[in-house]
């Protein structure tokens, strides 16, 4: 040690070990061992505490999942009580759904017979009506037998001319035979079919049309002419009962 | 080895036991507890959609009586059979209430329906006789069978779909009634008409009651 090292200010009389340098090393080693196992013991207790703690979580959550699961048990049972309404109300919906379904294009011929008779003018009265969805009126067009089959396209294969019966893709025909006092009455009941009630701004009858019109013998001193007509009924006049709602729709005169 | 070699491997093996316990012991217990706190979320969710269920389920059971009139309407709207002598039973009250002579009705055989193939078709033929404005309401009747509201009495409801309408002076009514005799004009008319209407009446197919076939040719005409 000399004057001016920085153990030089160090206040008091000047240290001498006198241990000899096997039993400090001794010391520190013993030290050393201590640290490590006081150490090793104090992670281990520390390990030991999060493992009792996540025993007790894992308690816990299964306390808690045992009972969710005893709720949804008690659920299902409760359910399976209540399913007989639920059959119920399946066989309520598969029946509504059934009956959309089929009255998909109803058509209320009572409607029809309605509207006819409120637009059928004065001096005209039929003898034979036949109304019928054009799927099937290949008999019922048939009846008169003279007026043209229902569809998109004439028998040539060509394609219906506007106004023409089977334009616009009827739903349904109805062909008349009848009387009246003249022929300009065929005309007017043509007319007032062309004019005829309305569904949604669509018109429900198309393609009035007449195939013949003769004069007939006189009855009680007033000439008549004889008639066979037909008109289509378009989609508009399809009832819309049953179904959902936005394709609905009543034919308004 | 030295003293210091000796101290980090003691160290180093002190780390590895505690390493070796916390995977050992710790770790399962950690993925135990999700496994459990999964089981109890699923168990959460499923009880809440439970919930949810038996909720919607006890609001149909309040309305338990509206319910089943309702099933019991579907059931009548759809037999599982044909279900003939309540149709006849249906179409007679109708034309009965509307003031028409029944004249015939013939069913055809159930055919599998084009409609709907779950369906099957009865195509029938109905013959009455009666006033322009009769015919109407008979018909009405017809159309609001499925409502089953054709009036009081033993009509079920049964699903009738109106196919065709056919029109005609009944020939063989006793009234003359001159040129005007089968208006279809507001007018009143004393003439009687004839009128056969094509119905489909629907069953269910694939149920017990008569097999549904593609034919359906044979036709079992009931006549008054």
């Amino acid at each position: 040690m000399t004057w001016g090292s920085p153990q030089g200010y160090r206040q008091g009389p000047p240290l001498i070990n006198l241990l000899p340098r096997e039993i400090g090393e001794r010391r520190l080693v013993r030290r050393q061992r201590t640290a490590v196992g006081a150490a090793f013991a104090v992670l281990l207790a520390l390990l030991g505490c999060w493992y009792l703690l996540e025993r007790g979580q894992l308690a816990d959550a299964r306390r808690e999942a045992d009972s969710e699961q005893a709720v949804a048990a008690g659920l299902r049972v409760h359910k399976t009580q209540l399913q007989p309404y639920a059959d119920l109300s399946a066989e309520i919906a598969a029946g509504e759904q059934l009956r959309t379904r089929v009255y998909a294009t109803e058509i209320r011929f009572s409607s029809v017979l309605r509207d006819l008779s409120a637009i059928m003018p004065d001096n005209v009265w039929l003898t034979k009506m036949t109304a019928a969805p054009t799927s099937t009126t290949g008999g019922a067009t048939g009846t008169t037998g003279s007026v043209p089959s229902s569809g998109a396209s004439t028998a040539t294969g060509g394609t219906t001319p506007p106004g023409s019966p089977g334009a616009d893709s009827p739903a349904a025909t109805i062909t008349f035979t009848g009387a009246g006092l003249g022929h300009v009455d065929v005309g007017q009941l043509l007319r007032a079919l062309a004019s005829g009630p309305k569904n949604g701004g669509q018109p429900v009858y198309l393609n009035p049309y007449f195939t013949s019109s003769q004069k007939a013998a006189e009855a009680g001193g007033e000439p008549t002419v004889t008639f066979s007509a037909s008109v289509d009924l378009s989609k508009a006049a399809y009832s819309g009962r049953f179904q959902p709602t936005g394709q609905q729709g009543t034919v308004t005169p | 080895m030295n003293r210091r070699q000796e101290l980090v491997v003691v160290a180093t093996m002190a780390l590895l036991v505690l390493t070796g316990v916390s995977l050992l012991v710790l770790r399962p217990t950690r993925q135990a507890v999700a496994e459990a706190h999964a089981d109890r979320d699923a168990a959460a969710a499923e009880s809440q959609t439970l919930r949810d269920q038996v909720r919607a389920l006890e609001a149909l059971k309040a309305d338990e009586a509206k319910l089943r009139a309702q099933a019991q309407l579907a059931r009548s709207e759809f037999p599982p059979t044909p279900s003939l002598p309540a149709l006849v039973d249906a179409l007679q009250d109708a034309a009965s209430q509307a003031g028409v002579d029944l004249g015939s009705v013939a069913p055809s055989t159930p055919k599998t329906s084009t409609i709907q193939p779950e369906l099957a078709q009865i195509d029938t033929s109905v013959n009455v006789s009666g006033g322009y404005f009769e015919i109407l309401d008979f018909l009405t009747r017809l159309e609001n069978l499925v409502k089953g509201d054709v009036g009081q009495g033993r009509v079920a409801a049964r699903s009738v779909l109106v196919q065709s309408v056919d029109v005609s002076r009944d020939t063989g009514a006793t009234s003359t009634g001159g040129a005007a005799a089968s208006t279809a004009s507001g007018s009143a008319s004393p003439d009687t008409l004839k009128a056969t209407i094509t119905l489909a009446v629907f069953q269910r197919a694939g149920s017990a009651g008569a097999p549904a076939t593609n034919t359906g040719a044979a036709q079992a005409t009931q006549v008054r």
